[in-house]
């Protein structure tokens, strides 16, 4: 009883210094998202589709939030990476994999004249995977509110099932997981090992004249833990291992975005940068160059280009028969040096509210939006024993309904 | 000369990423300084509160485009506690 009675004070403070403004009315926005990501090459592809949806009321200076999404996988993977074969022009060990990722979030803002707090828990779980997520954030503006700060903090408690570690020691000898059965159940030949994660994020929003904004954003991230695949093993010269990476990494982005607005063609550029640096060797660069074209009344278009190139890991080798790298040992491509281009539309049609100010007589705002992105990657130091990798390039469709009602 | 551990390049690396980041940090309290200076008035901020001159109004597109980047390239990831399994790698 004394603990409810000192969360509602509690929130009774929060909202008497947060303006204290009456409820009026509960004002919600909505929006449905499904996006399908498709890459294919080879023996090798990957479906995923992620349907979500996403509701938050406005009880005037109170915002909650409420949504779910998955992710749902089916493709053919490489088991075992490096794997010698008959036919050295041949990937030996794709396997099939199929999996379903169900994450469900919650958030509750709280808004001054100058000031927004905000917090939210995400939950995710899978046949193989559990993930806690925390997270707060506050953001005040200032200088006639052309500038506005913003600094977060996230925690995420994460979990992934692998073979029990005590059975296999040294990394060297430790096998793959070869199915998630039994996963966070009662099978002795399954158990759980932990990631810890802490995200520091501040950014500085700017608007420098009436047409030019900037945004500055810093982010650390502090992981600990589990941070491998459980289910691919890399060859080493005698035996294939479960890969094997530290269980420390410290990461540290700087991005900057800006906004113009080109009035000859009433429309805005966008351009963005970001640097990443971190403590396992990997050094990237992204650029992105965007447009934004307002069509009359009710259309918007928007086309992007984004280019990536990325440094590999310490520890990462193409061959670690030939080549090891000291005690640890990766199959990931991603963590070789590689590139990527990204090119893309979206296209936005705001259906017209009718003559009482509504559309489909109930909601203030409705909007139908596509996007689409194709992705080429460039891997330049990793291959599948000598075959490049094949799955290189990658198409992702997106579709949404928006309203406000 | 005897070549470096690993944990000695990742204390060296560490190291170098905390100098430049207060460095960077520096840079940025004296650029805040000067965004006092910067007036735009209340009545010519019309452009500015377009959807597409505002950094938040893609928030949905940034999380889905920070989820694919997360799993096809080294670097993202390193924007929430989203989480997400390992294996669709």
């Amino acid at each position: 009883m004394q603990l409810r009675s000192t969360v509602l004070s509690t929130l009774c403070l929060l909202l008497a210094a947060f303006g204290g403004a009456p409820v009026a009315h509960a004002q919600s926005t909505g929006d449905v998202t499904a996006t399908v990501f498709y890459e294919n090459g080879g023996q090798l592809n990957m479906l995923v589709v992620n349907p979500g949806a996403d509701v938050t009321a406005d009880f005037g200076p109170v915002n909650v939030t409420a949504g779910y999404e998955a992710d749902i996988v089916s493709g053919a993977s490489v088991a075992v990476v490096d794997a010698p074969s008959a036919d050295v022009d041949v990937i030996s060990t794709a396997t099939q994999l199929d999996d379903i990722r169900h994450v469900a979030k919650g958030a509750l803002s709280i808004e001054a004249d100058f000031a927004t707090l905000t917090g939210g828990y995400s939950y995710g779980t899978e046949s193989d995977y559990r993930s806690h997520g925390l997270f707060l954030a506050a953001t005040s503006e200032m200088f006639e509110r052309n500038t506005t700060l913003g600094v977060s903090y996230a925690r995420g408690w994460d979990s992934v099932c692998n073979l029990p570690l005590e059975d296999n020691p040294e990394a060297v000898d430790r096998p793959r997981m070869p199915t998630s059965d039994g996963c966070f159940g009662d099978d002795p030949e399954r158990t759980e090992v932990e990631l810890q994660i802490q995200t520091f994020q501040g950014n500085w929003t700017q608007a420098w004249t009436s047409i030019f904004t900037t945004q500055l954003t810093f982010t650390a991230q502090i992981l600990n833990g589990y941070m491998s695949n459980p289910y691919r093993a890399v060859w080493l010269g005698r035996t294939a291992a479960q890969e094997h990476h530290p269980e420390n990494r410290a990461r540290y982005a700087l991005g900057a975005d800006s906004r113009l607005w080109i009035d000859a063609l009433q429309g805005t550029l966008s351009v963005a940068v970001r640097g990443y640096s971190d403590t396992w060797d990997i050094m990237s660069i992204t650029g992105e160059l965007g447009y934004h074209q307002q069509i009359g009344e009710n259309l918007s278009l928007k086309v992007r280009g984004r280019y990536y190139n990325q440094s590999s890991a310490l520890f990462f080798s193409d061959d670690y028969a030939l080549a090891p790298r000291g005690q640890y040992f990766t199959g990931d491509r991603e963590l070789s040096a590689m590139s990527s281009w990204v090119l893309g539309g979206r296209i936005e049609f705001d259906v017209p509210a009718s003559d009482d100010g509504y559309v489909m007589g109930f909601m203030e705002t409705f909007a139908l939006i596509a996007k689409s992105d194709l992705m080429l990657m460039d891997f330049r130091e990793f291959h599948y024993g000598r075959v490049q990798v094949p799955n290189d390039t990658a198409i992702t469709v997106t579709l949404s309904l928006e309203s406000e009602f | 000369m005897a070549s470096q551990s690993f944990s000695e390049r990742l204390a060296g690396r560490a190291a170098t990423i905390l100098v430049s980041g207060g460095l960077i940090t520096a840079l940025v309290v004296l650029a805040l300084g000067a965004a006092g200076c910067v007036t735009v008035r209340p009545e010519d901020k019309g452009l500015l509160a377009q959807p597409s001159m505002s950094f938040g109004s893609d928030g949905r597109t940034r999380a889905h485009d920070e989820h694919i980047f997360s799993n096809r390239e080294g670097s993202y990831g390193a924007g929430g506690v989203s989480g997400g399994g390992c294996g669709c790698n």
